[in-house]
């Protein structure tokens, strides 16, 4: 019987996939240093939601109010430039983080996320971390810390990635 | 979501059968809310209050379930004790009440004679006999004094009620984010972002509200009471409570508040002059005003006068005297949710 994203959303959470979510979020960089029941604790407050190949996740434009983990499948990000028009930005594989900047600012999301080929992910909210904060200051403090410090690596290699292109013609790089 | 008929007849069928249980859960839900709507208005005004200490506990290390529990048996206690220890004056001025009741209304007839004199001039006298049976007939059925005190609470069957809202409030605190993740897994990909910010705003300023508002008539209540205690008025306590709970109503909650007191006075039940009552409620009024609301709500939730006029006239409609005092608070929360609405639909380019 094919699965479509209501009833996967609806009747999720099968086959022992709490212990493997748990399993996998230990390995990830966002919950490094965190130990086992702090883990347990974070994967209660995380979103599952499945989306179809060609499924938009989030549009541009909208407002965002957290951010998603790929734990399956992968993510085209694409820009929708007046100029341009439809840029594609980056395809984010399993174990990406979509849309992470929304989670400090509220600011509206400023690409469209679509689902390449059927994909899970795992969203946290502004509302899921302010109870977070609440309830264990600690915790929440580490993964902020260590969100942080992954925004931090893609900042450099996006730096390292312009440094690599040659300023012949400037306003190519004031594109960027 | 995928047209219903691109799928298999397995899916399609079992589609269908989950509309109609969901149909049937919502009509049976609704079917029963009705009668469930008090305790679940109260254990939802309640958990709001009370999650902050319990997030506390569960802080410190205690399960969800156990900080819940803590927290509501601690609720529990301290008003027993204080009604152990208040009990015994408050039955003194109760029964003082009904002993004294029959003088009272004695009293009132009287005054009434000069309101219904000068009456007189302006309605036929007819009608004037008949409002004036039907007002004494509300307060004296059956030779029973004030009867309508006796509906005022059996508006609110009691123990009923307290047992349910406890049962309510402790699920709220012990599960209230396993309740609202599975409402929000309901909701379709596309408005589940949408979804989830709108119950996270709307229930962090209807929880500040509903703080604020019982803190408020905390105070009120202390003040009120206190003051009419100092000033030698009967029934002082009561009157405190009533005061602060009628202050949840803008523009009227202060001055139905104030009128058993001043009424006391004129019918010469007190000592103290009317117009010195009437002064110290004001005073303490303007202090709630420029101080104490400021401190306590805030302005985050303003109503319009209009909305407020009419949200105590169906309020009273529906469910009386407490019908009156909760409208007011739920049209906060509800104005809170229609602006947070309005907002996430135009945020997410649906309006």
């Amino acid at each position: 019987m094919s699965e479509s994203p209501l009833w996967a959303n609806l009747f999720h959470r099968l086959d022992g996939e709490e212990e493997s979510l748990r399993e996998w979020l230990s390995s990830h960089p966002l919950l490094k240093g965190i130990g086992g029941r702090d883990i347990r604790h974070i994967a209660a407050l995380l979103h599952r939601r499945q989306y179809e190949s060609g499924e938009v996740i989030f549009r541009q434009g909208d407002i965002g109010s957290g951010f998603f983990l790929v734990r399956s499948g992968s993510v085209r990000l694409r820009m929708e430039d007046p100029r341009k028009g439809n840029v594609s930005l980056a395809i984010l594989p399993e174990g990406s983080i979509v849309g992470e900047l929304s989670i400090f600012d509220n600011s509206p999301r400023s690409a469209t996320a679509i689902a390449l080929v059927p994909t899970i992910l795992y969203g946290l909210f502004e509302g899921d971390l302010d109870r977070l904060q609440a309830t264990r200051p600690g915790l929440a403090a580490n993964l902020l810390r260590n969100l942080g410090t992954m925004l931090a690596l893609r900042l450099k290699v996006t730096n390292e990635r312009l440094q690599e292109l040659e300023p012949s013609d400037p306003s190519t790089l004031a594109d960027i | 979501m995928t047209p219903l008929g691109d799928l298999a007849a397995g899916d399609r069928f079992l589609r269908v059968m989950w509309w109609c249980l969901a149909t049937g859960v919502v009509f049976a839900f609704l079917w029963s809310a009705w009668v469930l709507l008090v305790p679940l208005v109260v254990g939802y005004l309640l958990s709001a209050v009370l999650s902050p200490p319990a997030d506390f506990l569960h802080r410190k290390g205690l399960s969800k379930g156990l900080a819940a529990f803590a927290v509501l048996a601690i609720l529990l206690g301290v008003i027993g004790i204080g009604l152990w220890f208040a009990a015994p004056s408050l039955k003194g001025q109760y029964n003082n009440f009904i002993h004294n009741s029959q003088s009272y209304l004695a009293a009132v007839n009287q005054q009434l004679d000069g309101v219904f004199k000068f009456l007189e001039n302006l309605v036929p006298r007819r009608e004037l006999n008949k409002a004036r049976a039907s007002f004494v007939h509300e307060f004296n059925v059956g030779n029973r004094p004030f009867h309508s005190i006796d509906q005022l609470f059996n508006i609110f069957p009691i123990a009923e009620n307290v047992l349910l809202a406890t049962v309510v409030t402790f699920f709220l605190l012990a599960s209230g984010t396993e309740i609202r993740r599975w409402f929000v897994s309901l909701v379709p990909n596309r408005y589940f972002e949408m979804a989830l910010r709108l119950i996270h705003r709307v229930q962090t300023q209807t929880s500040r509200y509903i703080r604020g508002q019982m803190l408020d008539s905390l105070a009120n209540a202390l003040l009120i009471g206190s003051a009419l205690w100092i000033l030698d008025i009967p029934y002082s306590f009561f009157i405190g409570a009533f005061a602060g709970m009628a202050n949840a109503v803008p523009f009227l909650g202060p001055i139905v508040g104030g009128v058993p007191a001043v009424l006391l006075c004129l019918l010469g039940v007190a000592p103290t002059p009317w117009w010195a009552v009437l002064a110290v409620l004001a005073g303490i009024h303007m202090l709630d005003n420029f101080f104490i609301y400021p401190m306590t709500v805030g302005h985050s939730l303003h109503i319009p006068p209009v909305a407020v006029i009419l949200g105590i006239a169906v309020g009273g409609e529906m469910g009386g005297i407490l019908g009156m005092l909760v409208a007011v608070p739920l049209l906060g929360i509800l104005r809170g949710a229609i602006v947070e609405f309005h907002s996430s639909l135009c945020g997410y380019r649906i309006l």
